[in-house]
């Protein structure tokens, strides 16, 4: 132990030993210990997972339809996936596992992103010491606990919190290569990015922008007269190993592909394709959650704090690990969106996921490296994790937010109240596979089939679901006009997502 | 021999450079013509798209939005220009023995200041160098200090017409043919005149040939590093495009003259606060040509605080801008009058700040807007590619040299300028105010104060809209005016902040420059 008082001893770097404020002087910022910023990503990855943990909505339509395939028999999983399938093999199979162990509860199913979820935050963490220093680590791992649209993920039954672990997992793989090109680092980017893509077709984006990444890598050693022969040799068995793969999983992305008749029926998403208020509602999804559309209206008008944050970057030079990780991030985002002017559904921020923790590791580098004093970094950091927790909060806590399905506490109401001889009709029909999960002793039958008449059912319930189709009001406008006209009205519930009529 | 200077051993001046005005990588003026071919469709795009009649909304407002665009895309495009035809000087030294007088003005600048700048001067080599210190404040001590150091001292009895009056006096005791000027708080490097008096013998027509004024103190943070970036984007890519047009002015110091041409236009101008600009244009109207060599040779200080940038860009601009009839006037080609043209115009830069933060208020206050049917995506689809490449290419021009804090600190001055172009057009006569080379050590919200204000406008009637009218039009307007908030507060900041001291750093002996006679 130190005697109190005595001189502080030189450390690496230091040629003689500096009193501590003259340490604080140094132009060059000392490491934070490696014990601390370990203890400080346990702390955000335990609240993190609290915050995972704590899920508050049902099922939606999709995770539903996915949560069906998972009782299947195998064969007859890999029978619909290879066929009828919207996605690659890896998260439907685990949920199939998880499920023959487990019982098929919806925490059951969300176990594999809420796992993936919660890694993400040391993950994330890892990348941001892995490229920058343990500063961004510890911003890092603060910011992505609380990060909105990575905590919804985390608690979907998809594989989009998968895609975006693994991705993250690739860019520290490849990374790791570029810098020490040991055979560990190049294992670990090629299962990893081969994960990202058996999990989500949208993985591929990383992927490319890794194996762009590793093109000027070569392109920059070549110029510069670094021996290539151990990268081309590492690179190639890294690239034969993922195109490997790729062949596999290209049949199979061809055979969804023809099944569902093109990308419109893989991406599977209502999404309103590309436009001004779709992008910026993506960007703002992606970075601070899911909101009611009057929040990210407003939102959507901030825009002019965009310049002001490329005003901010001028004269800031960015090192190559920046731009790796810059270009892992947008790549995605870009991808989405050229793949959105052609098809609409495909516009959506859940496909570019593996997007935002990378982003949040730039944001946890930006806020640790510009600030000069650390009153001025615990400021940013602080502020950007305050704006954070409040969406974060709105997002959780918001019924009107338009992710938000409660259909259990919707379709539980009406099993309460029809009595015998009650008819319920529900639209649009894909919302067959939520009834029969959430109200399955509920004799139900689409809206689209002839309304009951009064002898047929002395009441009648209509539960609908994704009202801002067109289709669906005017269908709406017409059966709930004819029923208005025929019944007495007797109450109206609106929940999250899910609208309820009681007409008697 | 290393120069003695007793009191100024760790002086931070004396550091080696840490700015080289040659970037690495991609010549400027590649990355500069690569950008303006994808920029000047853009600028088209958005000036047809702004000119249509539609858009005009209240015609006033739009009159103004008008007006201040223009005067950005002239000075983006004038940008563009100049940096197209950058010229790469390297140093050349004489072949021919030469005498030349290095004049040293001074005027109030403290001993401390002054002593390092003889010091240096009388150890630049050269075959025949006259050192003289101007001693405009009559100070004894500064006789004492030039005998020190073994140089010659002029003091006059008719202290008229500040700095130029002062150089144009020592004009009529001295002979040498080439006359070099360094202000007092510039320590020039040994081989200041071995490099640039080369020059002189390739061209017999070249009338001067400056050199980059680097400030010393332009790595400290607030004032002098934000003001030391502005200077690095005109002292590098700009001041190298200009020498390539051969529009390069003189600006005051760190320059060698050949005494001809100062004796052929009478000195310098005596009627002008910036002497220096308007004795360039005398000299290129009189068929002269102008050479930059971008090299750092000589160390000086930049303002320290806010109140010594705002007296330095009060009188810049208001010489500047007092200088454009005589532009206008001037017999010179298309070339080189637009060339001071866009020099002159940057000065009213303060008005479009003005107009672009009264534009979201008046939206907000009265929902008057200078453009009509108008949509955010329109108008981004139009506006952002050209903002854009018009900031993407001030970024690789100056290839990260020009910062962020380098234009808030400019704009939180949009006053200062606002201010020098009525004065100017009032006629009043400015005089000549030395910029303070020392700090106040306290803050300055005074020097401030418009800007402050201005923040608070926007602050206050920003909240009032939110709060009468959340709307989404007021989110966007309440968001304009948070972005005017954040760069008028980033400019005023080092004015309201606690002054740190100086990094008078301990250099060490690898890092300084060493005043070494040949």
């Amino acid at each position: 132990m130190r005697r109190r008082g005595a001189r502080p001893a030189a450390t690496a770097g230091e040629p003689f030993p500096l009193s501590r404020r003259g340490r604080a002087r140094l132009p060059v910022r000392r490491e934070l210990r490696l014990e601390s910023t370990a203890a400080i990503v346990t702390i955000a990855t335990l609240a993190g997972a609290a915050l995972r943990l704590a899920v508050n909505r049902d099922l939606s339509l999709e995770e539903v339809k996915t949560a069906d395939l998972a009782h299947l028999s195998f064969g007859g999983l890999i029978n619909h996936l290879s066929h009828a399938g919207v996605q690659p093999p890896l998260h439907p199979v685990l949920q199939w596992l998880l499920v023959r162990v487990a019982g098929g509860s919806d925490f059951v199913l969300r176990v594999p992103s809420l796992a993936a979820g919660i890694a993400l935050i040391p993950v994330a963490a890892w990348l941001g010491g892995e490229l920058f220093d343990r500063r961004t680590a510890i911003a890092t791992a603060l910011l992505v606990s609380v990060a909105p649209a990575l905590v919804w993920y985390s608690q979907e039954a998809s594989s989009y919190a998968l895609v975006a672990l693994f991705s993250t997992l690739a860019v520290i793989g490849a990374a790791r290569a570029i810098q020490r090109g040991r055979p560990a680092d190049w294992v670990l980017h090629v299962v990893a990015a081969s994960l990202a893509v058996w999990s989500g077709w949208s993985g591929i984006f990383v992927v490319a922008a890794i194996e762009l990444g590793f093109v000027l890598v070569w392109i920059q050693r070549r110029r510069t007269g670094t021996p290539l022969q151990p990268f081309l040799a590492a690179w190639g068995l890294d690239t034969l190993a993922l195109g490997f793969q790729l062949v596999a999983l290209g049949v199979l992305f061809a055979a969804q592909l023809s099944h569902n008749g093109g990308l419109t029926g893989v991406t599977d998403v209502s999404a309103s394709g590309v436009s001004f208020y779709t992008t910026v509602s993506n960007v703002s999804w992606g970075l601070f959650g899911f909101h009611p559309s009057a929040v990210t209206t407003v939102l959507s008008a901030l825009w002019p704090l965009g310049m002001l944050a490329s005003l901010v970057m001028i004269g800031r030079e960015a090192g190559p690990r920046a731009w790796l990780l810059l270009g892992c991030a947008l790549t995605p985002a870009l991808g989405v969106f050229l793949l959105g002017l052609a098809v609409p559904g495909a516009f959506d921020v859940r496909y570019a996921l593996a997007a935002v923790p990378l982003l949040f590791v730039l944001v946890g580098h930006v806020a640790t490296a510009w600030p000069r004093s650390r009153l001025g970094r615990t400021l940013v950091v602080g502020g950007i994790l305050l704006v954070l927790i409040g969406a974060l909060v709105d997002q959780q806590t918001d019924k009107n937010n338009p992710r938000r399905y409660a259909y259990r506490q919707s379709l539980a109401r009406v099993q309460r109240e029809a009595r015998p001889g009650a008819a319920v009709l529900y639209e649009p029909s894909a919302l067959h596979p939520v009834v029969s999960r959430y109200a399955p002793g509920l004799h139900v039958s689409p809206l689209t089939t002839r309304l009951p008449t009064r002898a047929q059912a002395s009441s009648v319930f209509v539960v609908t679901s994704f009202a801002n189709s067109p289709r669906l009001q005017a269908l709406l406008n017409r059966e709930i006009g004819a029923l208005r006209a025929t019944r007495h009205l007797v109450t109206r519930h609106s929940y999250s997502g899910v609208n309820v009529w009681w007409f008697r | 021999m290393v120069v003695p200077v007793s009191a100024n051993a760790l002086d931070i001046r004396l550091r080696r450079p840490s700015w080289d005005p040659l970037p690495r990588g991609l010549p400027v003026r590649t990355r500069v013509r690569l950008a303006a071919l994808v920029g000047l469709p853009l600028v088209v795009f958005y000036l047809s798209w702004l000119f249509d009649p539609v858009r005009i909304g209240q015609p006033e407002l739009y009159v103004l939005l008008v007006c201040a665009e223009l005067l950005n895309v002239v000075q983006a495009v004038g940008f563009w220009w100049t940096c197209a035809f950058e010229r790469i000087r390297e140093p050349k030294a004489p072949t021919v023995p030469a005498a030349v007088d290095v004049l040293i003005p001074r005027y109030d600048e403290p001993p401390e200041v002054v002593e390092l700048t003889v010091a240096a001067a009388a150890r630049l080599r050269g075959h025949d160098v006259r050192v003289w210190l101007l001693d405009d404040g009559d100070s004894d001590e500064m006789r004492a200090l030039a005998d020190t150091y073994g140089v010659g001292y002029l003091r006059r009895p008719v202290h008229d017409h500040a700095k130029a009056g002062n150089i144009n006096h020592a004009l009529t005791k001295i002979d040498a043919p080439y006359v070099a000027i360094i202000d007092c708080d510039h320590v020039v490097y040994p081989d200041f005149l071995e490099a640039t008096l080369g020059h002189f013998e390739e061209d017999d027509r070249l009338a001067f040939v400056q050199t980059p004024q680097y400030y010393a103190n332009g790595n400290e943070p607030g004032v002098p590093g934000a003001a030391w970036h502005q200077q690095t984007l005109f002292f590098g890519a700009i001041a190298r495009g200009k020498d390539g047009l051969g529009a390069t002015f003189c600006c005051g110091t760190n320059v060698v003259f050949r005494r001809a041409a100062l004796d052929e236009t009478g000195g310098f101008p005596t009627h002008s606060i910036t002497e220096d600009f308007e004795l360039s244009i005398a000299l290129h109207e009189s068929g002269w040509r102008t050479a930059y060599l971008p090299k750092v040779l000589a160390a000086g200080l930049g303002p320290e605080d806010m109140a010594a940038y705002t007296t330095q860009q009060l009188r810049w601009a208001r010489g500047c801008l007092s200088a454009l009839p005589r532009i206008l006037r001037a017999r010179l080609p298309w070339r080189l009058r637009a060339q001071y043209l866009l020099s002159g115009l940057y000065w009213l830069s303060g008005w479009t700040v003005l107009f672009y933060m009264m534009f979201p208020l008046l939206r907000i206050l009265f929902g008057v807007q200078p453009l009509a049917h108008l949509t955010a995506p329109e108008f981004l689809l139009h506006f952002v590619p050209y903002f854009l490449i018009a900031l993407s290419t001030a970024a690789l021009a100056g290839a990260g040299s020009y910062t962020f804090t380098a234009l808030a600190l400019a704009a939180a001055s949009f006053w200062v300028f606002i201010v020098a172009s009525l004065l100017t057009a009032a006629r009043r006569r400015g005089s000549f105010k030395v910029t303070p080379k020392t700090g106040a050590n306290a803050r300055q919200p005074r020097a401030v104060a418009p800007a402050l204000a201005a923040i608070a406008v926007l602050a206050s009637v920003s909240i009032w809209g939110l709060i009468h009218t959340p709307d989404s039009a007021t989110y966007n307007n309440a968001s304009f005016a948070l972005f005017h908030i954040c760069v008028l507060l980033t400019g005023c900041w080092p004015a309201l902040r606690r002054p740190q001291p100086a990094d008078s750093g301990s250099a060490s002996s690898a890092e300084v420059i060493r005043l070494q006679a040949s």
